[in-house]
């Protein structure tokens, strides 16, 4: 990826990411999550917005972090999948911001992290979700 | 006590009954069930039932299916031409489901085939369950080895 182009930047816990802002549908408060049981355990449950039933993904799980902090929003993002293309929901645990930046390849190797932008003197983990809820359904 | 279950025609929408595993809510079409049985208090339910015409059928705990641990099971739904009975913790309510929602993609694991999809019923959204996994179940290996003892369930509980 080169040239300059927007970005959602939030916080996942402590770690500072990035997702292309052509691929975020919404940002809104945190919803109700709906839990039930299931097996795909990278999905903490669904939410429903505008009368649509989207899953809503542990983002913390798939960053393999620590600890997962309390969701400030939900971000609802485009994901392709089998062909098709369907709504997606990370939790948010901060402030987020729609920033122009540089991309860098990124640091480290890891699924789904595919690049490094720097912003006002920060690093965020640039994260392509396809790649990241794939990586995380191969489990 | 035992209930016959004959909802009223609807144009409305799909009869359903909405039954508990501990916390956990679940959508049965009511074609599907013939009666609802209370168990014995505090007993494990029991391996067969009975229909009304006396034949045997297998009981189905349904907690072993979908993997929800330490659930009171003091309900029975009998369905109807499954040929098995499900035991359940309670019967919440009927209720008419205007529109099933195909479970989103990123479900991939076992749940694609346990539910036919997700139902929003009192703007809750609960698994519309497919029958037919209480019958497959009764057919395959022994409880210990039923799917959900297999696999890892996130029921969010």
């Amino acid at each position: 990826m080169t040239g300059e182009e927007k970005f959602v930047v939030f916080p996942a816990g402590e770690l500072p990411c990035a997702v292309p802002a052509a691929s975020v549908a919404e940002l809104t408060l945190p919803q109700e999550v709906f839990t039930f049981p299931h097996t795909s355990s990278e999905i903490l449950g669904v939410i429903l917005r505008r009368g649509r039933v989207i899953p809503l993904y542990d983002l913390a799980g798939l960053l393999k972090l620590q600890a997962s902090a309390p969701a400030h929003y939900h971000l609802i993002a485009h994901r392709h999948t089998a062909g098709v293309t369907e709504l997606a929901a990370i939790p948010v645990s901060g402030e987020c911001g729609l920033v122009s930046a540089d991309v860098l390849a990124a640091k480290q190797a890891a699924p789904g992290v595919v690049g490094e932008l720097i912003w006002e003197s920060r690093s965020y983990q640039l994260l392509d979700l396809d790649q990241l809820i794939a990586a995380g359904s191969a489990e | 006590m035992t209930r016959r279950v004959n909802p009223p025609p609807s144009r409305r929408g799909e009869p359903v009954v909405i039954f508990r595993l501990g916390s956990q809510r679940f959508i049965i079409a009511s074609a599907e069930v013939e009666e609802i049985r209370d168990l014995p208090p505090g007993n494990l339910p029991p391996a067969v039932a009975t229909r009304g015409n006396g034949r045997p059928i297998p009981v189905i705990a349904a907690d072993r299916i979908f993997g929800v641990s330490s659930v009171k099971l003091e309900q029975l739904l009998v369905l109807k031409a499954r040929r098995v009975a499900v035991a359940i913790s309670q019967i919440e309510g009927m209720a008419e489901l205007r529109e099933i929602v195909a479970l989103p993609r990123g479900f991939h694991g076992l749940e694609r085939s346990w539910y036919r999809g997700l139902g929003l019923v009192r703007q809750q959204i609960m698994p519309v369950v497919n029958a037919a996994i209480f019958v497959e179940s009764a057919a395959g290996p022994p409880v210990a080895d039923a799917p959900a003892e297999r696999a890892k369930v996130n029921s969010g509980a």
